[in-house]
């Protein structure tokens, strides 16, 4: 059960010709994918993909309908692998996954896919989790679609763009029999906008059909000596046909300039930053918001392979081009350079001398650049009136260099631009006040806000043990993995120490299998645990008899990518086996040491980590932490708790609350939490000055903060509040004898006060 | 129209993760796509977004101008400095955030703000005060913003049983900031259909505050002092009567509200006989102060020695749990209503060294050094308790506990801290004579006796640790001392380890 629904959505798939769809990008995808005939899809879920997972999953009897297996794959290498049912078959399949971390894990069998070669067509959607809201290390897609000679679609990011390019992704893929990466910007995946459906299309062969007349072709296994004939393949057959195709189907676009625009000018961009460009020459004056430029553009839809013919072509006679290509190394520019050497072309080549070398290619860094490149080249093309007061300046500048162009490393430094733009606005006399506040003070007043633990998240208490345990024992060497539990890196945990991938937590400490004072403490989530943890990290380790403790973290889904069911997932789900225990595996594996505790009892996580840390017993301690992903909890117990208030059946809610009188302000608590919704409130006391915790009224009364004032000795002003509705006539008969006898004495207890009354 | 004119809206929603930044895109994208508009939103969802900054981001087109020109708009994925028309704040250091990635501009946007904060670990984990000054980000936002409407947004959301996202729709709607009007603005969120009516009434009431003072509204956004109220003519009691008489004729003006709230807070703590004895321990630090002073010592003594004063222990935690207009508070704070039964449990975990501290001294005393005692007392008190102080045992517990407030000047607990602050007193006193200012810092440092167990030792052995240097200095030192005694104050508080302490100790 994932995060999000798409139950209704769904129902946008069965549209037909003609109909205009409002949707996101993602759901755009998967409708397209219905539209080309795929006979299977699958993937494995992570922003920004998981919504096409989630979106498929919900759509599950659609697909049925239509004969389209769909598979919940292990992890990406599960689902490149899957792929190699278009090896022998004319099938289309489609698999999805978050990059690169995805294309990562997945890149051994998508480079045995793409040696053999593909007689249906494969498409792999690719996520670029890149830039702004980005959880992974920054790298490119593109390098793994040179490295095994697989094709790189970047569409531009509009509905139609994207939607058309799944049905030719499908359609250059067999033409080349070459598996096709269609790669979405992060932002791309969740735009919302509209396009025009098209009728589904049936497979026309089926998973079923091919699976009952089995084919093979010897020659498509990645064996020698098959596999020497697979590289001259490569290129003397596959690379020419996706060229020609390229080119016949105008996959790449040419955009002419608009009247009075400058044919010697040039730009070269990746499709995927069209808008953005777009956007910066019409803050240029370059453009309209149509899209008609001044300077003439060569659009890159697919940017690999290149088409050296149309690249050079966009090129001769043209003064200067500039390459637009977002992130490092800059491949593109480096191929584009050496095509117009070889061709002999003398046009100048502008790009990351221009352009910031790394980071995402937001609005500001593309304007500067282009501003740069035509003060460079064209500087009579700005017009004084589309610039801000003060860019005079940095044209005279630049104009003075025009003929040598700095070719030193450029970044983007997101705040100086930033300031750089509000200075320039607040020069113009419509700035209101004359005692302007530096915009340098908010440095001071802006904390950072990363992500983390949600409200009543149940791993939230599990570092909270060991946080306490660490002023007991020390600090610990903490091996951390991908996944919510991530969050313990950040204040107020500060657990962590390194990375390495999913499912890859335990591993990542397999150094450390040496006698010490302290053990580490490798964490996995179950997401991981079954991405490839089991044998990566807990087999290993039993094998190795590596003598740490291993904490997993079971909270039913696979959390951090938007609650997905995995294997271990509690509850009965449809089309899945679940309800398999991580317990039951790591014993299969072997593990002896293994103790599953409950999250949110602090104390005995505390105790079961101390024991972990002093058994003699050899081998992995591994310690199986277990609750529900609260946010998945809320999804699935909210209409169940409505209904019972309904319905007049007792009810009773928790949450927490602190006595703002005994609270002395010194947030232990907090330090031990973390949780948004203790927070802190003035101090109702005059006499003091330090605010006081408080919780508010988003607690799900997970009951962390009373464990903690008990296992730390915090401080007696927890409080955690049973609130009855709908209480029984026991309930009402005994709550009447405790208000008689209590305000008995509560009304003595006053009179005593009274009697000093101010 | 004109090159220029044909240009999209664009609008940026600067949020945290889950606070529905979504359902409020979604309103306006449909309050758009159906009032001649093409809306394209985009979002960045995902693990990255979990509590954490986040920026939803719209562009809408007007159909009638593609028309015109046949073709269709290109519109961006990002918001670009300079070029936003309007930025709507989820949160204040939100709206501090976009000010700060200059996505508000004077000459054109219109910033909607919402007053409220949502403290980041940051702020709510330092052990003193470490919240920013959110006036002073509605003071630039109202020098960068074209225009500003600024209010408690998320009040107006929970007064009307909604959340933010509502609140906020309607300060847009009020701004006539986009080219819709209001009953479109309604009918977007009737067409959303989900919690339609608390919806419309959280949107109703936050235009209605955007109406009214458009022009802008501060509210407080950080935590504040208020001044102390002035002295009452009249009191209702013969023992305050004397109490408030005594405030009037020993304590200088400026003092009074100050000392009149300490004494106030002493009685509540245990008796007049106790305030009288603290208006005693002030009577020497007033008339050695001075009005060209001010009487900061006077008023840092006052203040400090009132909290010190009235330290928590036992019988005051369990004297505060079981007071009427507490569980009223509860029921509040829980938004209970009438039919509904509120029953607190209390988390208490009494160690060894409460249990002796509550006893008479000797007792006490002997407790904790005998062993036998001490296990006897710890097996009982191992384990942190749940008390239900609402149901007749868990209650009378308490009462029993609160009802030895008499007998408190006879405990161990009140031996220790009155000889501590006896002490402290004489520290202050002779260093009012050595150097005002180091007499000041020295007082301050009560400050760092605070919280329970761990933390409560930790700043007890600060506490001595700078006493000790304090002592030396009394004894033989030169000049002043206040700067030292302030920065190991600031050290103290800094960090959650003693490193910081030690190094400034070291130094």
């Amino acid at each position: 059960m994932a995060e999000r629904s798409f139950k209704k959505e769904v129902q946008i798939l069965r549209k037909g010709a003609g109909e205009e769809l409002h949707v996101e990008g993602i759901l755009g995808v998967t409708k397209a994918l219905l539209q080309s005939g795929v006979a299977y899809v699958g993937g494995y879920q992570g922003s920004p993909i998981s919504h096409l997972m989630d979106v498929l999953n919900d759509a599950q009897e659609i697909l049925e309908e239509l004969d389209v297996h769909f598979e919940s794959n292990a992890s990406e290498a599960t689902a490149a692998a899957m792929l190699a049912a278009s090896v022998n078959y004319p099938l289309r399949g489609a698999v999805a996954w978050k990059s690169t971390v995805g294309t990562n894990v997945a890149s051994d069998a998508l480079a045995n896919l793409a040696s053999g070669g593909v007689k249906g067509g494969a498409l792999i959607v690719v996520g670029e989790d890149y830039g702004e809201g980005s959880s992974i290390m920054q790298e490119r897609s593109h390098a793994f679609a040179m490295k095994s000679q697989m094709w790189l679609l970047d569409p531009r990011p509009n509905l139609t763009s994207i939607t058309d390019s799944v049905e030719w992704g499908f359609q250059l893929s067999e033409a080349s029999s070459t598996p096709v990466m269609l790669e979405l910007r992060i932002r791309a995946c969740h735009v919302h906008g509209s396009f025009t459906a098209k009728d589904n299309v049936r497979p026309p062969l089926t998973v079923k059909e091919a699976m009952e007349n089995p084919e093979r072709d010897t020659s498509r296994i990645v064996l020698p000596p098959s596999v020497f004939l697979h590289e001259k393949e490569k290129i003397e057959d596959r690379l020419p046909a996706a060229i020609d195709f390229i080119k016949a189907n105008k996959l790449n676009e040419f955009f002419e300039p608009r009247n009075g625009g400058n044919e010697k000018l040039g730009i070269i961009l990746q499709g995927g930053l069209y808008n953005t460009l777009i956007r910066a020459l019409n803050i240029l004056g370059l453009a309209d918001a149509f899209g008609n430029s001044d300077i003439p553009l060569y659009c890159m839809n697919v940017t690999y392979p290149y088409v050296d013919d149309e690249i050079i072509e966009f090129c001769r006679g043209k003064d200067a081009v500039l390459v637009v290509e977002e992130g490092q190394p800059d491949y593109i520019e480096q191929a584009i350079n050496k095509m117009l050497r070889n061709a002999d072309v003398a046009t100048r080549l502008h790009g990351k001398g221009m352009l910031p070398v790394y980071g995402e290619y937001q609005g500001q860094p593309l304007k500067e650049g282009v501003e740069k490149f035509i003060q460079a080249e064209a500087p009579q093309m700005l017009k004084a009136e589309a610039l801000p007061a003060n860019d005079a300046s940095i044209a005279n500048d630049s104009a003075n260099n025009s003929d040598n162009v700095s070719p030193i490393v450029q970044s983007f430094d997101p705040k100086a631009a930033a300031q750089d733009v509000i200075a320039k606005a607040t020069a113009q006399p419509s700035a209101k006040a004359d005692n302007l506040i530096p915009l340098t003070d908010l440095d001071e007043l802006v904390p950072p806000r990363p992500a983390g633990f949600c409200v009543g998240c149940p791993e939230r208490p599990i570092f909270s043990a060991i946080k306490q345990l660490q002023f007991e024992k020390g600090e610990f060497h903490v091996s951390a993995d991908i996944g919510c539990h991530l969050f313990s890196i950040l204040p107020p945990f500060n657990l962590g120490n390194t990375t390495m991938g999913y499912g890859l937590g335990g591993a990542a400490g397999s150094a450390f299998n040496v006698d010490g004072v302290r053990r580490t403490i490798n964490v996995m989530g179950d997401g991981g645990f079954w991405h490839n943890g089991l044998t990566s990290s807990i087999g290993s380790a039993v094998f190795n008899e590596n003598d740490n403790v291993f904490l997993i973290v079971d909270n039913n889904y696979s959390a951090a990518t938007g609650g997905q069911d995995i294997l271990s997932s509690k509850f009965y789900v449809d089309h899945r086996s679940t309800q398999n225990p991580i317990k039951k595996a790591v014993q299969g594996v072997g593990a002896k040491w293994v103790r599953v505790v409950d999250t949110y009892d602090v104390e005995t996580v505390k105790a079961t980590f101390k024991e972990a840390m002093e058994t003699p017993i050899k081998g992995p301690k591994i310690i199986i932490a277990q609750n529900e992903c609260m946010l998945n909890k809320q999804r699935r117990v909210k209409p169940q708790v409505r209904a019972a208030m309904k319905d007049g059946k007792r009810v009773v809610r928790e949450r927490f609350f602190v006595d703002d009188e005994t609270c002395t302000g010194d947030h232990a608590c907090i330090r031990l939490s973390g949780c948004p919704s203790l927070t802190v409130k003035e101090n109702p006391n005059p006499l003091k000055s330090d605010p006081v915790a408080y919780v508010d009224n988003d607690c799900l009364g997970c009951g962390l903060c009373g464990a903690n004032a008990h296992s730390a000795v915090l401080c007696p002003s927890f409080v955690r509040a049973e609130v009855i509705s709908n209480p029984t006539k026991m309930d009402n008969f005994l709550h009447g004898i405790r208000q008689k006898v209590i305000g008995f004495l509560q009304a003595k207890l006053q009179a005593k006060i009274d009697k000093h009354a101010f | 129209m004109t090159e220029q004119t044909v240009k999209p809206i664009t609008i940026a929603i600067s949020a945290m993760g889950g606070q529905g930044g979504g359902v409020l895109s979604n309103w306006i994208r449909d309050l758009a796509e159906t009032n001649g508009y093409v809306a394209q939103s985009t979002s960045v969802p995902g693990v990255a977004q979990r509590t954490g900054a986040t920026i939803y981001y719209l562009e809408l087109f007007s159909q009638a101008a593609m028309k015109e020109a046949d073709q269709e708009p290109v519109l961006a994925m990002t918001p670009v400095p300079g070029d936003v028309d309007v930025l709507i704040a989820a949160e204040l250091v939100e709206a501090g955030r976009a000010l700060q990635r200059g996505f508000v501009s004077a000459d054109r946007t219109t910033l909607i703000a919402t007053t409220h904060r949502s403290y980041t670990v940051a702020e709510r984990q330092e052990k003193g005060n470490g919240l920013v000054d959110g006036d002073k980000i509605v003071q630039i936002a109202e020098q960068q913003a074209k225009r500003l409407i600024a209010f408690d947004m998320n009040q107006v959301a929970i007064e009307n049983g909604s959340v933010i996202s509502s609140a906020l729709f309607g300060a847009l709607a009020a701004s006539d900031a986009l080219p819709f009007n209001k009953a479109q603005f309604e009918a977007a969120i009737e067409a959303g259909g989900v919690a339609v009516a608390s919806s419309l009434a959280a949107f109703n009431a936050a235009y209605q505050k955007g109406r009214e003072d458009k022009a802008q509204e501060q509210e407080q956004g950080s935590v504040s002092k208020e001044a102390f109220a002035s002295l009452p003519a009249e009191v209702a009691s013969e023992s305050a009567r004397e109490l408030l008489q005594r405030v009037k004729d020993e304590i200088p003006e400026v003092c009074q509200g100050l000392v009149f709230e300490a004494v106030k807070q002493l009685v509540d703590y245990q008796d007049p006989e106790y305030a009288h004895e603290y208006l005693d321990r002030l009577k020497p630090f007033i008339s050695e102060d001075s009005s060209e002073q001010e009487y900061l010592l006077s008023q840092e003594v006052a203040r400090q020695l009132a909290l010190w004063m009235a330290f928590q222990d036992t019988i005051r935690v369990a004297e505060q749990k079981i007071r009427a207009d507490r569980f009223e508070k509860i029921r509040r704070e829980v938004k209970a209503n009438d039919a509904q039964m509120v029953y607190p449990v209390e988390f208490l975990h009494p160690r060894v060294e409460e249990i002796c501290d509550s006893m008479p001294k000797a007792l006490g005393q002997w407790a904790l050094n005998n062993n036998f005692a001490r296990s006897c007392i710890s097996a009982l008190f191992s384990h942190g308790r749940k008390l239900q102080s609402a149901k007749l045992s868990g209650f009378l517990q308490l009462y029993f506990l609160a009802s030895m407030k008499s007998g408190r000047r006879k405990t161990l607990r009140y031996f220790h801290e009155n000889n501590n602050i006896e002490a402290w007193l004489q520290r202050v006193q002779q260093a009012a004579s050595k150097d005002y200012q180091t007499a000041f810092e020295i007082a301050r440092c009560q400050n760092l006796i605070k919280g329970y167990s761990d933390t409560h030792a930790r700043g007890y052995e600060n506490f001595n640790a700078i006493m000790a240097e304090v002592d030396t200095w009394l004894a033989s030192g030169q000049g002043s001392l206040a700067d030292r005694v302030a920065n190991l104050n600031k050290a103290a508080l800094t960090g959650e380890d003693r490193k910081a302490f030690e190094a400034e100790l070291a130094a």
